[in-house]
């Protein structure tokens, strides 16, 4: 009995014995064809697709996303009834079924595409019909939604998901979706066998970039644009902002935009990001270089004064002349030269300058050199190159024979309200990668400084002076805050035949408030403008309007302060005085639900909101504004005491 | 006697070890697949649920773009823009007259 267990067991331990050692041998050396058997036989591929990372303001409000989309697709060899599968479809899709039946009868082919980029309740509903050989590939979707804003900026993404313009092309290395092709164990009916979900769920998506730009402010720009170009029957504008103190663009606007969701449709002519891209003469707005570059060199002070020659002078064999042939001016100061915009006072200034120093002072401010913005498509402007003839020298010192885009305009403007150092300007604050990577983020690289501290203080003196009331800035004043800027108005050059473009403008004006302390750099343009072309008379106001909303919006405190705008509220008690006092008093009595409040002088809407948290029942006579109430203000009421609300017409 | 049993019942009982620790083994393994499927299934729900909450971030960003708000507050609210002379800025013990 013993043995023959023992035989048993032996044999049971040999058989086990050689098993184990072929497992042993299977696993330890390896052998490609078992490998590849086994991949065939066990393994599967999935395709995992991330999604295309967010475009966000530089609040993190979203301007751009992916969200996934299905596209419908069909095998008209599997479709058994093309006529009624479609005119299923064409009712669904709204499309005539003659085209969706011309695609289904092809039964040589094995693929068509029906329709790209179909919502998920479109998708359900083809799915319940169960009709063989209807398909939906999940495709992602790029989405603004916010339509038209930042439209230039943003760019395109093409149907294939890839950025083809703007911040989604430069950006397309950080913001695009993997493809991740991922090999699992498959089970007998092919799915993927998972030992936990990390594979599907945790692929990290592309970046998300965070811009600089600030959506609301954006908004706002694009919209005075928009009201500039049609009151003005303009064919376009352009406008940016930029912080005066870390260099960042705020809102970069080209108007007309277009709807980000259709970009393609749109012509590449509107698609065009007209701030970085179009190099044009900018007029006398580069009339500060011009005596930035003289004060840096000692040439100038504000009160130097340069003799202007009656408004007319001739430089080189040609006339110089001012805007105005009523502009008949004498002696000018420095300072004056700026605020009444001359051309020969400015002129003077250059040829006393001469060409290469006054070439290498707007080479210091930024001109004939890109930027080093973080967007596609930024020309360099053109600057001729030395030597320049005299008249060639004066035409640039007033803004013509030069040609430079908004964005260097405005950064050199920036570098004036900075304290003289010009920067390299940001529009992308930070990309953060997801999956726990550390976000990169960018602060502006300081390139060089121009202007000392109190060249720079000076300029900034020199420049509120231009927008004085006598001068050609002054309707870009905002009340209560100092301005400093400059109007522009340059005509146009024709691309095609060369010479100046007749009654071809581009009027601009570019400036930062508050002067003494500058926040924003603003610069507008407006291109071909119909009714009327001085940058003092179309630009200024919409800078104003820009300007204006801007500091309130930030809370700017008015710093303009002077016995004119401002009355001691000890000293005199303005009408309007006492109505902000009684406003404050009735907030305070408001508070108080045993008191009764002071409604005189409401309208009875806003009487009744005021009443809106009290049980007491209201009973009104008369029409237009409280003049006397029952109980009267300040008196104590209980919720069941009787109001009664006496109204007269204030006229 | 009980002894000589024992020890001639231990090869059934290590056979019945190894046979009850294959079992084991197989049943695990199925248990791990069983979970394979629900974690398919869990993931597949997360990716739905993130798909959806980009949704309606998206619907959340398109409801409240500034040109959405604002006429919103014209039409809704009954607001306008504010017009000069409308607003009045208090600074410190001044008061600014109308802008």
């Amino acid at each position: 009995m013993k043995s023959r267990i023992l035989v048993l067991f032996s044999l049971f331990l040999v058989l086990w014995g050689a098993l184990t050692l072929r497992a042993a041998r299977l696993q330890v050396f390896p052998d490609v064809r078992l490998e590849n058997l086994k991949r065939r036989q066990f393994e599967t591929s999935i395709q995992i697709r991330t999604r295309r990372g967010a475009i966000l303001d530089r609040n993190g409000h979203e301007l751009a996303a992916s969200v996934p989309s299905y596209s419908l697709f069909a095998d008209p060899k599997l479709i058994q009834n093309h006529w009624d599968a479609a005119s299923r479809l064409a009712k669904v899709l709204k499309v005539p079924s003659r085209s969706i039946r011309k695609r289904l009868k092809d039964k040589s082919k094995r693929f068509v595409w029906l329709r790209r980029q179909v919502p998920q309740s479109l998708k359900d509903t083809i799915l319940q019909w169960k009709v063989a050989g209807l398909g939906f590939i999940e495709e992602p979707k790029r989405v603004y939604p916010n339509g038209n804003l930042l439209s230039q900026v943003m760019g395109l993404v093409g149907s294939e998901g890839s950025g083809l313009e703007g911040l989604e092309l430069q950006f397309e290395k950080h913001l695009q979706g993997q493809l991740k092709h991922i090999l699992l164990p498959k089970d007998a009916r092919g799915r993927p066998l998972l030992h936990d979900g990390r594979s599907l769920t945790e692929v990290p998506d592309g970046a998300d970039v965070q811009l600089t730009i600030d959506h609301e402010m954006q908004f706002q720009m694009e919209r005075e644009l928009t009201k500039a170009i049609a009151q003005f029957e303009a064919i376009g504008a352009t406008g940016i902002v930029m912080d005066a103190q870390t260099s960042e663009v705020l809102a970069m606007a080209t108007v007309p935009t277009i709807n980000l969701n259709d970009g393609s449709h749109f012509s590449h002519e509107l698609r065009r990001n007209r701030v970085i891209a179009d190099a044009f003469e900018s007029g006398s707005v580069m009339k500060s270089f011009v005596v930035a570059t003289a004060l840096k060199d000692g040439l100038l002070k504000p009160s130097t004064r340069y003799y202007c020659h009656g408004g007319r002078v001739k430089i080189g064999g040609h006339w110089i002349q001012e805007a105005e042939k009523d502009e008949k001016f004498e002696w000018l100061t420095a300072s004056e030269i700026l605020a009444y915009s001359s051309n020969v006072g400015t002129a003077k200034i250059a040829l006393a300058l001469g060409d290469a120093r006054l070439a290498s002072g707007l080479a210091d401010f930024g001109f004939g050199a890109k930027s080093g913005l973080e967007l596609p498509g930024e020309a360099r402007g053109i600057v001729n190159p030395l030597p320049w003839r005299p008249h060639l020298l004066a035409n640039i010192s007033f803004g013509h024979g030069i040609a430079v885009t908004s964005l260097q305009v405005a950064n050199a403007y920036t570098a004036i309200a900075n304290g003289g150092v010009l920067r390299k300007p940001i529009l992308v604050k930070a990309i953060r990668p997801h999956g726990g990577a550390e976000p990169i983020e960018f602060q502006a690289e300081d390139v060089r400084r121009i202007l000392t501290p109190s060249q720079a203080s000076t300029m900034r003196l020199m420049l509120a002076g231009a927008t004085s009331e006598k001068s050609t800035g002054a309707k870009a004043r905002v009340p209560g805050y100092f301005v400093a800027g400059k109007t522009g108005t340059a005509q146009k050059v024709d691309p095609i035949k060369g010479g100046y473009i007749k009654n071809g403008y581009i009027s601009s004006f570019a400036g930062f408030l508050p002067a003494d302390n500058p926040r924003y750099v603003i610069y507008v343009t407006i291109d071909s403008p119909q009714n009327g072309y001085y940058g003092s008379q179309l630009a200024a106001p919409v800078f104003a309007r820009v300007a204006q909303y801007l500091v309130r919006r930030a809370g700017v405190a008015p710093a303009q302060i002077s016995q004119s705008n401002v009355i001691g509220t000890e000293v005199r008690r303005s009408r309007l005085q006492a109505q902000a006092i009684r406003e404050l008093k009735r907030m305070n009595s408001d508070t108080a639900a045993n008191v009764f409040p002071d409604l005189l002088g409401l309208t009875l809407r806003e009487a009744l909101r005021r009443m809106e948290n009290r049980a007491n029942k209201v009973d009104v006579r008369g029409h237009g504004v409280v003049v006397r109430t029952v109980p009267q203000a300040g008196t104590p009421s209980s919720p069941k005491t009787r109001v009664t609300l006496v109204l007269e017409n204030p006229d | 006697m009980s002894r000589l049993r024992g020890s001639e019942c231990l090869p059934f009982v290590s056979v019945f070890l190894l046979i009850a620790t294959l079992f084991s083994l197989v049943l695990l393994k199925m248990e791990v697949r069983r979970m394979g499927y629900s974690v398919l299934r869990a993931s597949q729900e997360v990716r739905k649920l993130r798909d959806h909450q980009r949704m309606m971030s998206m619907e959340y960003a398109h409801l409240t773009r500034p040109e959405q708000i604002r006429k919103y507050a014209m039409s809704k609210l009954t607001l306008n823009d504010a017009r000069d002379g409308q607003i009045i800025q208090l600074t410190g013990q001044k008061l600014a007259l109308p802008q």
